[in-house]
């Protein structure tokens, strides 16, 4: 494939203008977004119906 | 060398080789010279490696001349992703902070290669860390975003995203990836290329960079269902210095592979409805090639698990603590990705107890797994529902609401990693000119009869031999 310079230049802006998105998050907020994952991500396990024999898993393979 | 000779099975190039129609050191410079050419093109090159494979390669015709033959590999080039070590040459793991990381030893699978007489040509790109516990841009990687060969402006997907591509625009016969959830199955799907993840222990990840140590596996990228077989076979095995060893070995067998008339395979209706609109012919074509290869289909569901959940937090813990250094020393701020390096920062904080909560869960997910293939030999599935995003795309956006109830087998890519499953993606279609993957699951070993089903599915399709645009 063969890409126009309007194409090129329209995909260097694109990752250019996301990155500097991404840069323009303040930390912290990405700091509070990734501990609130974590936390919803321990809620939906603490749904799960655990009897209280099962032990961690150390094979890995069915 | 024709245009041709670049997208030619590992096993007509060894053939050809032996035929003496070129040298291995003429293929290998070929390649590597096409390699160091094209792959920037799609920010698929990490480290050229042209030299010391030509003079691996003048040893290997030296062998083909007295006829001294080592299988199928002989004198077939291939590229590796940058996270396995090659003695003396950086391993960066895509990531900046480890751009001057050099190892004194080669991983185990490329001492494999160089034995089975296969020159390394390159390091291929990846996502720094392998993706870590979570990134939000194509862009996260010290090598760029990883460009699609079917259309630039489209993401190869990743962690394993030079592997992808290379293989697919023809830069590498063959090339490794590795996966921990979904990175071999994404760039296979999206770059129109054949993948294979191996069951958990079979290949040797001694010399890898751990991301999730319970999780990790490498595998092949190919042209052809044959091919990865050839070259597992060449890469799996024990080794006493990979603690996850399985202590197994893969011969590859197709003379004794099970009738596919034997084979149960279970799928789910809800598949199709869960892709995108402008895919679902495609998906719906394929499953109609896997039930006319004579085998028996079944409906099947998935168990019910959150299995986004427990792989996030098993991968979080335990590539946090691998990195555990990088993050203390202020070192993950030189990632490319914010949202990687505030995912690393946060899994230190993972409560042990909710990690053990994870591991217990998947000891769950393993018996209902195993209780699923008491009934069926193989699950089917889309690799992926769609086609690759574009590069500028956030890959963390928020998904549409579904337009449908059904659950398919979404969910299969992480409950497959957490189970240790080998899973093989087939290029079956396209979608708005890009390519879409079917994945066949099996029970762990069951590598076999991955290969037999999807072998018969190339013998009648050929999406496999499709190009992208010159």
């Amino acid at each position: 494939m063969k890409l126009s310079r309007r194409e090129i230049v329209a995909v260097v802006a694109g990752s250019a203008a996301a990155a500097k998105v991404a840069a323009q998050t303040p930390a912290v907020d990405l700091a509070k977004a990734a501990q609130e994952s974590n936390r919803r991500n321990a809620d939906l396990l603490a749904k799960v119906e655990l009897p209280a024999a099962t032990e961690p898993a150390f094979r890995f393979r069915a | 060398m024709t245009e041709d000779l670049f997208f030619a099975p590992v096993t007509e190039l060894n053939q050809r080789l032996k035929k003496k129609e070129f040298s291995a050191v003429e293929l290998t410079r070929a390649f590597a010279e096409r390699l160091e050419k094209t792959g920037p093109r799609f920010n698929a090159l990490a480290l050229p490696l042209t030299e010391i494979a030509l003079r691996r390669a003048k040893e290997v015709d030296k062998d083909l001349k007295q006829e001294r033959y080592h299988g199928p590999l002989q004198g077939v080039p291939y590229g590796a992703k940058d996270l396995l070590a090659f003695a003396g040459q950086p391993t960066t793991w895509g990531a900046r902070p480890y751009a001057a990381q050099i190892f004194d030893e080669s991983a185990t699978v490329l001492q494999k290669l160089d034995k089975a007489g296969s020159p390394l040509i390159g390091k291929l790109a990846l996502v720094e860390l392998a993706g870590g516990p979570s990134y939000s841009r194509a862009s996260a990687s010290m090598f760029g975003p990883g460009l699609n060969p079917w259309d630039r402006t489209r993401w190869s997907g990743g962690s394993s995203s030079g592997s992808g591509s290379a293989v697919a625009a023809g830069l590498v016969p063959f090339a490794l990836g590795s996966e921990t959830s979904g990175s071999i199955l994404t760039p296979s799907a999206y770059c129109g290329v054949t993948g294979l993840r191996p069951t958990y222990g079979l290949v040797s990840r001694h010399g890898a960079m751990s991301l999730s140590w319970t999780m990790d596996k490498i595998g092949p990228m190919c042209r052809s269902v044959e091919d990865c077989a050839l070259v597992l076979q060449a890469i799996a095995g024990v080794d006493s210095n990979d603690p996850g060893s399985a202590g197994k070995s893969f011969y590859y067998a197709p003379q004794y592979a099970r009738k596919l008339s034997e084979l149960r395979v279970g799928f789910a209706p809800g598949d199709a409805e869960l892709a995108d609109a402008n895919a679902r012919p495609a998906f719906t074509a394929a499953m109609k090639v896997i039930q006319e290869t004579g085998v028996q289909m079944v409906e099947v569901k998935l168990p019910e698990f959150p299995y986004g959940a427990v792989t996030s937090i098993i991968i979080g813990c335990e590539g946090s603590s691998a990195f555990e250094e990088l993050i203390t020393s202020g070192k993950v701020n030189q990632l490319a990705d914010a949202k990687q390096i505030e995912g690393l920062k946060a899994g230190l904080e993972i409560p042990a107890k909710d990690y053990l909560r994870a591991m217990r869960i998947r000891s769950l997910i393993q018996q209902e797994f195993r209780k699923l293939f008491a009934d069926i030999d193989l699950l089917v599935a889309p690799a992926r529902y769609g086609i690759a995003s574009k590069v500028a795309d956030p890959l963390d956006a928020p998904a549409p609401a579904p337009s449908t109830n059904a659950r398919g087998l979404n969910g299969l890519i992480p409950a497959g990693n957490l189970v240790g499953l080998p899973a093989l993606s087939v290029p079956c279609g396209f979608s708005e000119g890009m390519p879409l993957g079917l994945q066949i699951v099996g029970p762990a070993f069951s590598e076999n009869s991955l290969f037999a089903l999807g072998r018969e599915f190339q013998n009648r399709t050929d999406w496999h031999k499709r190009r992208p645009p010159a």
